[in-house]
């Protein structure tokens, strides 16, 4: 009777664990993830081990993903840290028919428009990947080191507006955050508020 | 008229209402947000400060946002550009509401319209000619998408050193209604924090069911350092729990605040929970504790049972029941010679008395907290007709004892006639005992507050064993000396000498009704003393009438001419001057509060705002909650309030003193006296210099007691330092 106690609560623990949500916090191992991007191409985040990896959560609509894209300030990002061998991964979490939502072959357009240079567009239009990272802001932003762990998780940087005159009186803490981690210095501001447009699932 | 006059006339009228531009921001063809600046004067005059409103209107299902926005959005901001020697406050941020898009995405902002309100204070000396105060004003207001916003706004007002009027009262008067108050003692509930590693839960107890119901918190991160996930609210019937995850580890966590808001009186209200409420740990424990007691009574219910006791005891020794005392030490004396089981019988009787008061009063405050008043133990005594009611019986009483009649029963004729005084029957020590009683619970005693308080905030059975307890301690000593009469030998040999005794004692209680007359007075004025002493007068013609006419000697005939002129003239009196009482008007204003004596202390009136700012600025506060009806306050203060030592210690010391006035019912001061868990008046509170929990005074107080309470409160005047809490919105730059 005592055996059966037991197996039926080890098998209720087993039955709920899929259940648990994996919490989301610094030093956390990131949730892994598949998603196609703009060209079909499908990219798992555990295939990215051994390299640093920054998630961009992206709404070319949203004012406040405008003013770092306006002024160069996501681009240049992208263009230094890709050159570093980091994995940049922009993602779209909006569900289809919300603003910011463009079919595949425009948002490339888009992208080369503005001259961005992620690693790959990812489409997550069902939002479970930005729910499983809790991402409401666009943009919002994640750094992942090479061991898999989240090392910074936020705003892009410090100061909340939506003014791009902004952007150079900033601390960006994407940036430091990269700098810190490669150098093997512990990251200052690991985790912000993050700031900007709700993400439309 | 033609068409240049009327411009220039407009332009006059303009120039003499002040100018206001208004701005629209316009978002592919739909317009978003009406902005524009509003003042609430018709004029600046020079040196005093005026408020300023950034009104914005939004387009329906757009919103912008609180100084902490959640988990998207901007605060919207005012970048002032004022004339020379203008100074701008902060913003002053209506209670915003919770948004809630995609889920579970959640923000804090304003539908339909919101006025965000600074105060500007113009210099001293204002040149003349109209002054333009100009600002820019920029904000989000999102629905899905987000659009930021921006208006260069102005408005131009006249100087005017006498003739500035109120402008806009209804639109400022709508928002400020709107704008939270300073959480503190007055505000009647309590906060409680708990920061955990992964979450930081705000407790609010003390909360009415509706309050509950509707409560929401709104949180306040001090910087962006601090990164909070969104509150949860848990509701329950008097508490509600908000559970704020945490999601970053900072030395600023303990600065994470917030403002709470719920319906109170069909209004939403909102407190901002300074952060030095919980700053001193003892604060913290002290208000935890006390909901602690509150929550769990299960094994602090006998305790309080033998607090109950105990305060009943003492109440046989408290100065309100003193004028009653003499009666019964002299039913006692009387007693001294009868049979012992008959002498048993009647201190059962009395204490029958007793307890009827006191369990009927427990059923009255169990039904009128049902029906959702605020009760407390001496609720009746709030009741003018009350007062005139035990005015009128305990003068009967008087007019009984000075042998202006004789109440006899039939079977009792004999020994009347026999004896030289008269015996005490079942119903007069019934009688007493209630009396006894009823003026008892003018005042409450030293343990039965603490006692009462408790038993106030419980379930009805509670309160009922609560009041028997008291009513037990009460009757006890009676008891204990009837059931042994061997005891009262040593209490003098009845004699003729008892007739004088008895006599002395009818002038104590026409003493007693002089207080109460006073009481009367306080509450309805002169004219209601007036009529109160024609009912009397009335009583005392048919007293006289009954001691007379209506004895067993008289002739049956006269004796029923009598009894019909009695019942005729008590229903003449008794009608007109109930209906008289009733048409006078409700005194007004403080009651009590203002001495003219120049040395006395400098008492402001208690209200729970002025306690909140006071305390909000680190001033050290006494207050005393006091009525008319309470003797036990009036004696506190005569012996050891006004005293010149006292009043030198609070003035020196820099004290805030209040007086809370509960002669009539004020709300306010009931929910107070719950928070402190008493039922009744006197309570004395010091408030610390610098913030803090109060020290609660005993119900009977020496002149040493307060002065050391005012000492340690504030050690010094120079040591009332002054704190200044930050306001800092997390989402501004």
């Amino acid at each position: 009777m005592k055996k059966l106690a037991v197996f039926a609560l080890a098998a209720a623990c087993l039955a709920a664990a899929p259940f648990a949500r994996a919490e989301v916090a610094v030093g956390q191992p990131a949730p892994d993830f598949t998603l196609t991007d703009t060209n079909g191409r499908k990219h798992s985040l555990s295939s990215f081990k051994g390299k640093y990896v920054v998630l961009e959560w992206n709404n070319a609509d949203c004012p406040f993903v405008v003013k770092h894209y306006a002024s160069n300030n996501m681009q240049t990002l992208q263009k230094t840290y890709t050159g570093k061998g980091v994995i940049w991964l922009t993602i779209n979490s909006g569900a289809p028919g919300k603003d910011g939502v463009y079919p595949a072959a425009e948002l490339n357009k888009m992208t080369q428009a503005k001259g961005a240079a992620p690693t790959a567009y990812l489409l997550d239009g069902d939002g479970k990947v930005g729910k499983a990272y809790g991402a409401k802001n666009t943009p919002q932003m994640f750094v992942i080191t090479p061991e898999g762990k989240i090392a910074y998780m936020g705003a892009i940087d410090s100061i909340r507006s939506a003014n791009k005159d902004d952007v150079p009186k900033a601390t960006n803490y994407v940036k430091a955050a990269l700098d810190a981690t490669m150098e093997g210095k512990p990251v200052a501001t690991p985790v912000s508020q993050p700031y900007g447009c709700s993400v439309k699932y | 008229m033609t068409l240049p006059l009327r411009r220039l006339l407009l332009a006059l009228a303009l120039a003499l209402v002040g100018v206001v531009s208004a701005r629209a921001q316009t978002h592919q063809g739909l317009e978003l947000v009406q902005a524009e600046l509003v003042a609430d004067t018709t004029g600046i005059a020079p040196g005093r400060p005026f408020t300023v409103g950034l009104r914005l209107r939004m387009a329906k299902d757009w919103h912008t946002y609180w100084k902490y926005a959640g988990d998207f959005g901007l605060p919207t901001e005012i970048q002032w550009d004022l004339p020379a020697g203008f100074k701008a406050g902060t913003i002053q941020w209506p209670l915003p509401d919770r948004q809630v898009t995609g889920g579970d995405i959640v923000t804090f902002g304003y539908d339909g319209e919101v006025l965000l309100m600074t105060e500007i204070t113009p210099p001293a000396n204002v040149p003349g000619g109209p002054v333009t105060i100009q600002a820019k004003a920029s904000w989000l207001v999102c629905k899905e998408s987000c659009v930021p916003g921006e208006a260069d706004l102005k408005i131009t007002l006249p100087v005017s050193t006498g003739g500035a009027e109120l402008a806009n009262a209804e639109l400022f008067a709508k928002h400020r209604a709107q704008l939270p108050r300073t959480f503190g003692p007055a505000a009647g509930f309590s906060v409680s924090r708990t920061i955990a590693p992964k979450e930081i839960v705000f407790e609010f107890s003390g909360l009415q069911p509706g309050e509950a119901k509707s409560l929401d918190f709104y949180p306040l991160p001090p910087d962006a350092s601090v990164v909070i996930g969104d509150p949860i609210v848990e509701r329950s019937a008097g508490s509600a729990r908000v559970r704020i995850p945490l999601q970053s580890e900072s030395a600023a966590t303990d600065q994470i605040t917030g403002v709470v808001a719920f319906d109170r009186a069909n209004h939403r209200q909102g407190w901002q929970i300074p952060v030095a409420a919980f700053a001193p740990p003892r604060v913290a424990a002290a208000i935890t504790a006390s909901a602690a007691q509150t929550q769990a009574p299960g094994g602090s219910l006998f305790y309080f049972l033998c607090l109950g006791f105990l305060g009943g005891l003492i109440l046989n020794v408290m100065p309100c029941v003193l004028p009653v005392l003499s009666l019964k030490i002299f039913s006692f004396i009387q007693q001294a010679g009868e049979a012992p089981r008959r002498v048993f019988r009647l201190g059962l009787t009395y204490c029958a008395g007793i307890f009827t008061w006191f369990l009927g009063l427990a059923i009255l405050l169990v039904a009128l907290r049902a029906a959702g008043n605020e009760v407390g133990y001496a609720v009746q005594f709030q009741n003018p007709f009350f007062i005139v009611g035990l005015c009128a019986v305990v003068f009967v009483f008087a007019l009984n004892l000075l042998g202006v009649f004789e109440i006899i029963l039939p079977g009792e004729m004999q020994g009347k006639l026999a004896g030289a005084t008269s015996r005490e029957g079942y119903g007069g020590a019934y009688f007493q005992g209630l009396l006894v009683t009823v003026l008892a619970t003018s005042c409450t005693a030293p343990l039965l507050g603490a006692a009462l308080g408790f038993a106030l905030s419980q379930p009805g059975p509670i309160v009922l064993l609560m009041f028997a307890a008291v009513a037990l301690g009460m009757a006890s000593p009676v008891l204990l000396l009837t059931a042994r009469p061997g005891w009262m030998k040593y209490l003098p040999r009845p004699g003729a000498w008892m007739v004088r005794v008895k006599q002395i004692t009818g002038f104590v209680l026409l003493a007693t009704v002089l207080w109460l007359l006073w009481i009367v007075g306080q509450m309805r004025g002169v004219d209601a003393i007036i009529w109160c002493g024609a009912l009397l007068l009335g009583l005392a013609i048919a007293a006289w009438l009954f001691g007379a006419f209506v004895t067993p000697v008289s002739v049956p005939s006269t004796r029923r001419k009598a009894l019909v002129a009695i019942v005729l003239i008590l229903l003449a009196v008794g009608f007109v001057s109930i209906h008289e009482i009733a048409g006078t008007e409700k005194a007004a204003g403080p009651i009590s509060a203002v001495s003219s004596d120049p040395k006395a202390i400098a008492w402001e009136n208690f209200t729970p705002a002025r306690l909140d700012a006071a305390v909000g600025e680190g001033r050290p506060v006494f207050i005393d909650f006091t009525a008319d009806w309470c003797v036990n306050c009036k004696f506190n203060e005569r012996t050891a309030l006004e005293t010149d030592a006292v009043r030198a210690a609070l003035r020196d010391r820099g004290f805030l003193a209040l007086k809370g006035d509960w002669t009539r019912n004020d709300p306010d001061i009931t929910r107070i006296l719950k928070k402190f868990q008493r039922a009744g008046v006197p309570l004395y509170l010091v408030y610390p210099a610098g913030g803090g929990a109060p020290q609660v005074l005993p119900e009977l107080l020496t002149k040493q007691i307060v002065l050391d309470a005012l000492q340690a409160a504030a050690p010094a005047k120079t040591n009332s330092q002054k704190i200044t809490l930050t306001e800092r919105p997390a989402g501004a730059r």
